[in-house]
């Protein structure tokens, strides 16, 4: 299983070694970085499924800051250790599970909370445990974050997939109003002052 | 309502696309950051002096560049290059070339170290390394590279630390490490060690070593005898070790692994001499990869080639390289070494210091040699290595 891991996190991964951790001797099939957004990414789709918090202003303003914190240590403009690759990608994850998520939770008409506290302090706690587990923990903390990774790269495939359905059948929607639209203006022409009923059709006797 | 439903609705697509053009920046330009298999350093010769320098290989343009000369002329009216022993490696970031090199017949105990930008703009650092002992053991395996340092064996039991970026050197003895130690780079960016024992015990340990504290963590143990000239290769997580070597007579594998029996393999057919250069796993850790020399009974002509051995009983399969050069000496398999590329697809080869020996190979056959593993009939890319007329010979 982490051989095919391997695999498929290559497509999307580096996997840079002296990037990656190694808890329990066996080495992640994905750098820091990416264990934590793919990490981060299943710990905000829980959270968001849980408590559904209210996108807000002020909450979207947040997320886009963790997406916006991405560029200068993604492109390393500034320098960073283990943790702190981890941590951006933690907060990198939950940005986008929160920018991607705001269509289906519209057409799903979420009702929203606003345990924000509650939010907060699942974030709190991923980017606490994370580079501990990652760090230290044994084998079994590896396959746990394989395991989350996995889900939150899958996680992040379902909402890009939904969202292009959602945006697809939106265009069609869109065109099915503009050819309607045409449609309608044509009728209302034939009902003008020299409209006539349409002439039944004789029976045969 | 329906305004400020529809304003809600744009602007959430907008927010969705901003989270969908995110994620794919992100994805494009992770796999830029690492050394992307893209690139090959190997030696070659410089043509107008002859002396050995490290090229590299751009897979993709087809095209090879010289990036290090080290030169140092030998007097007399010819002014020949004198051979030097070159090993180069990429750096785990790609973006720096470590390369070292010594004098082969230079009595000093001392190795000198590259460290050379690629691709980005750094410094170009120079280190010299005295008091290493018998530094040509620092070119028969990888170098191994943890957390910006080096470790360089710097004797049987003592390893120098050099620190790529302040240059600081720690040297540390190993007071209780038997006849020798060796240390190896690990996937992880860690390191492993190899110790033999001090006879008449035999065998040898394999483990983690800690870069910080020099620490020792045995993970394998081989009780048997291990013959000379034995060459072994270990898995990603080292938690597989496989030994090829010469047992009575015969070639064999022997593969321990954690957990499970040893599995051991004869290699040799009849009537051949048989010896090999280096070892690894493959990327998934089912087959071991050597390049070979084999002589076989009564011909004067050796051939050089990559050997892949199935951990499942499967049959051996056979790269030939090249079919047919010099006998020469069963020592000269040390001298054919090759490299398996990140994503486990391709070995390469390089035959320049076969063309260096006192019965060189032909022309012709000093080459770069890119072997697809990916493909079912192994196709072989040869990068040719031209040789100039006079050139470094190994005496």
């Amino acid at each position: 299983m982490p051989h095919l891991l391997n695999h498929l996190f290559a497509a999307v991964c580096g996997q840079n070694p002296d990037h990656t951790w190694a808890p329990g001797g066996m080495l992640l099939p994905c750098c820091q970085r990416c264990l934590g957004l793919y990490v981060g990414a299943c710990g905000a789709m829980l959270l968001h499924c849980w408590l559904r918090p209210r996108p807000s202003a002020r909450f979207l303003a947040i997320h886009g800051a963790f997406l916006l914190l991405m560029a200068p240590f993604g492109f390393h403009w500034l320098p960073q250790g283990p943790v702190l690759r981890a941590l951006t990608g933690v907060l990198f994850g939950f940005g986008l599970v929160a920018f991607l998520g705001l269509p289906l939770t519209e057409r799903a008409r979420w009702t929203h909370s606003t345990r924000f506290a509650t939010y907060a302090a699942g974030l709190t706690a991923m980017l606490a445990l994370l580079p501990l587990l990652a760090a230290y923990g044994g084998r079994a903390a590896a396959y746990a974050l394989c395991g989350l990774a996995t889900g939150g790269a899958a996680a992040l495939g379902a909402l890009v997939l939904a969202d292009s359905l959602l945006a697809l059948a939106g265009f069609f929607r869109l065109v099915r109003a503009a050819g309607a639209g045409l449609g309608v203006s044509g009728r209302s022409a034939r009902t003008g002052a020299n409209s006539r009923p349409p002439a039944s059709r004789p029976r045969a006797s | 309502m329906i305004e400020i439903m529809k304003t809600q609705t744009a602007r959430n697509t907008a927010l969705a696309l901003v989270g969908l053009l995110a994620l794919s920046v992100y994805i494009l330009a992770c796999t830029s950051f690492s050394p992307d298999d893209t690139k090959v350093l190997y030696p070659v010769f410089h043509r107008a002096s002859g002396a050995l320098g490290m090229a590299v290989y751009d897979r993709q343009a087809r095209r090879s560049d010289l990036v290090f000369l080290p030169l140092e002329l030998e007097g007399g009216a010819d002014g020949a290059a004198a051979a030097n022993y070159l090993r180069g490696e990429w750096l785990p970031d790609g973006r720096s070339l470590l390369i070292a090199w010594t004098a082969a017949k230079d009595n000093e105990d001392s190795l000198d170290l590259a460290l050379i930008p690629s691709g980005t703009r750094a410094p170009f650092r120079l280190f010299h390394l005295s008091g290493i002992k018998e530094p040509g053991t620092t070119f028969l395996a990888p170098f191994c590279v943890a957390g910006g340092r080096v470790f360089i064996s710097a004797g049987p039991q003592e390893v120098a630390r050099l620190d790529l970026l302040a240059g600081a050197v720690v040297r540390h003895p190993f007071k209780d490490a038997g006849k020798e130690i060796r240390l190896f780079p690990a996937a992880d960016g860690g390191a492993f060690y190899v110790e033999s024992p001090e006879p008449p015990a035999t065998g040898l340990t394999f483990g983690r070593l800690d870069p910080e504290s020099f620490s020792r963590s045995p993970l394998l143990r081989l009780t048997n005898e291990v013959g000379d000239g034995a060459v072994f290769a270990y898995d990603r997580d080292g938690k597989g070790l496989a030994l090829l070597e010469k047992s009575n007579e015969t070639n064999q594998l022997v593969v321990l692994r954690q957990g499970h029996p040893p599995f051991t393999r004869a290699l040799d057919a009849k009537n051949e001499t048989l010896g090999f250069g280096n070892a690894g796993f493959s990327f998934e850790g089912d087959v071991v990869w050597a390049t070979f020399r084999r002589v076989s009974a009564g011909k004067s002509e050796a051939a050089y080639g990559l050997m892949e051995i199935p951990l499942n009983g499967a049959p051996v399969r056979e790269t030939l390289l090249i079919a047919a050069a010099p006998a020469g000496n069963d020592s000269d398999a040390a001298f054919f070494q090759g490299c398996l590329s990140h994503d486990g697809k391709t070995v390469a080869v390089d035959s320049t210091y076969l063309a260096c020996l006192e019965n060189p190979i032909a022309a012709s056959d000093c080459a770069l040699f890119l072997v697809d593993l990916s493909e079912p009939h192994r196709e072989v890319t040869k990068v040719p290595i031209p040789v100039p007329a006079k050139h470094s010979q190994l005496k």
